[in-house]
């Protein structure tokens, strides 16, 4: 099997339409990256075999050898090669498709026909290199209106006091973002599905990386502040004053 | 350390001193509020415990400041309570009486607001807050979302603009209607590289897509020819 020593990005791929392959093989090298194309399993096992680090493994989903082979062939490999980042090609456009690649360990997914601009802008981004002779993809600028989003993480309380909540966080949330928190202990003090705070302060924990991020109350909220200040009352057993 | 949303209670029965009292107060975020003797000072106090108590001595002509005081002595949770007095009162042996309780401080009428507010951060700061504590491995957990907003966008990835640095090269959930005009459930937002600091309270992410189809792409790629 050929043995490619080379800086170039190195690509092996399989699929068993030759037509592909050889379009795919004269696109890329037009951008300086080497691959070797495969079009049986065998054929593709024997060239990893010789190239054990390859940068990159474009897979077929569809190869014919028999029903389902492209999956299976992806699952094999994110088990004998865990960091070898797989590329998955489809004519399909099946959403169950693209996800069952996804969890099979492929790193991401293309459509056929071939696109080469999104083919290389992946393994740009994916491989955090530089192809050569391609621009990127340019970026649309959206306008205000049309862009909102929200954006979702996980975090654990480590405090709750009278002013406020300590998350511990990975990520460093600025000081005077707005964040609404959903959960349990949420429900339970607040007695609604979430409460919207503002982040007032946030320290880094050198022994840990980790942030912790304080969450303040709204002081006119007096709704709020009585629920935390009850639940921190009978938390702390002290309860309501008995009359002297 | 700041003393905002900190409960102040007030026991005076002169309508024009806690009006102005509570407008000093509530100016720099404190909650106030006013019993006008003794039994609405001992109901009030059994509803909520105030971090701090601003206490005339002569409610209704009596020195009944003084038997608030030896009531308070006599209740651990209500002893813990600072005092500020705020009276017209100078005879030297009912201040003496007055100091001589755990806790208490003096500030003589008419009002200064400014030495009153001095003297009600002091207190205050004095005071430990209440607080739940959690062990690492008992911490609830909860989900937070913070609003953001998609700034650009081609056919492989975006820019998002929030107020929160993403992990470095992680999956990251976001929701958008925006999105929704280009693509469904099967794509996954994988962050790329650091968040870049861009203005006060806002990084910019690097968001790359991941399992988006041609036709999708297509999709975007139309939007940006239309642009």
């Amino acid at each position: 099997m050929e043995e490619v020593k080379s800086e170039k990005i190195f690509i092996i791929s399989i699929d068993d339409d030759v037509d592909f392959n050889l379009l795919l093989s004269n696109r890329l090298k037009n951008h300086g990256i080497k691959i070797i194309t495969t079009s049986t399993a065998i054929e593709f096992a024997d060239t990893l075999k010789s190239n054990p680090t390859p940068d990159l493994c474009i897979v077929d989903l569809n190869l014919t050898e028999r029903p389902g082979a492209g999956l299976t062939l992806i699952e094999a490999m994110t088990i004998k090669y865990p960091q070898l980042p797989i590329f998955v090609m489809s004519r399909r456009r099946d959403g169950a498709d693209i996800i069952a690649a996804l969890e099979a360990g492929a790193l991401d997914y293309l459509s056929k026909p071939l696109d080469v601009d999104l083919l290389l802008s992946k393994i740009e981004h994916n491989l955090k290199t530089k192809v050569e002779n391609f621009v990127q993809l340019p970026l649309l600028k959206i306008a205000n209106f049309a862009s909102n989003c929200t954006l979702f993480a996980n975090f654990k309380i480590r405090e709750i006091n009278e002013f406020g909540i300590i998350l511990d966080c990975v990520n460093f949330m600025a000081k005077g973002a707005m964040v609404k928190l959903f959960g349990e202990i949420i429900s339970e003090i607040f007695q609604e599905e979430s409460v919207l705070l503002r982040v007032h302060d946030v320290t880094l924990q050198r022994e840990t990386g980790r942030f912790y991020s304080f969450l303040e109350f709204a002081s006119e909220d007096q709704r709020l502040n009585q629920s935390v200040r009850n639940w921190l009352d009978d938390q702390l057993g002290s309860g309501i004053l008995q009359k002297s | 350390m700041s003393i905002k949303g900190r409960d102040i209670l007030m026991i005076d029965d002169d309508p024009s001193i806690t009006a102005l009292v509570g407008k000093v107060l509530e100016n720099v975020g404190l909650l106030f509020r006013i019993a006008t003797g003794l039994e609405q000072a001992f109901y009030s106090l059994r509803v909520q415990i105030p971090h701090l108590i601003i206490l005339d001595l002569m409610l209704g002509n009596e020195e009944s400041g003084l038997t608030f005081l030896e009531r308070r002595r006599l209740d651990p949770q209500l002893n813990a309570i600072p005092v500020i007095i705020l009276s017209a009162v100078k005879e030297k042996k009912v201040v003496n009486r007055a100091l001589s309780y755990e806790g208490v401080d003096y500030l003589l009428k008419p009002l200064n607001a400014k030495l009153l507010l001095q003297r009600v951060r002091k207190n205050l700061l004095g005071v430990a807050a209440k607080r739940v504590v959690f062990a690492d491995e008992d911490r609830p957990a909860v989900l937070a979302q913070i609003d953001g907003q998609v700034e650009s966008i081609n056919e492989v990835s975006c820019t998002v603009l929030a107020g929160m640095k993403m992990q470095v090269d992680a999956p990251v959930k976001i929701k958008s209607s925006f999105f929704e005009n280009f693509f469904g459930d099967n794509v996954q937002f994988i962050t790329m590289g650091q968040s870049e600091f861009v203005e006060d309270g806002q990084f910019r992410a690097r968001i790359l897509f991941r399992g988006i189809t041609e036709e999708q792409a297509r999709k975007i790629r139309l939007a940006k020819w239309k642009k």
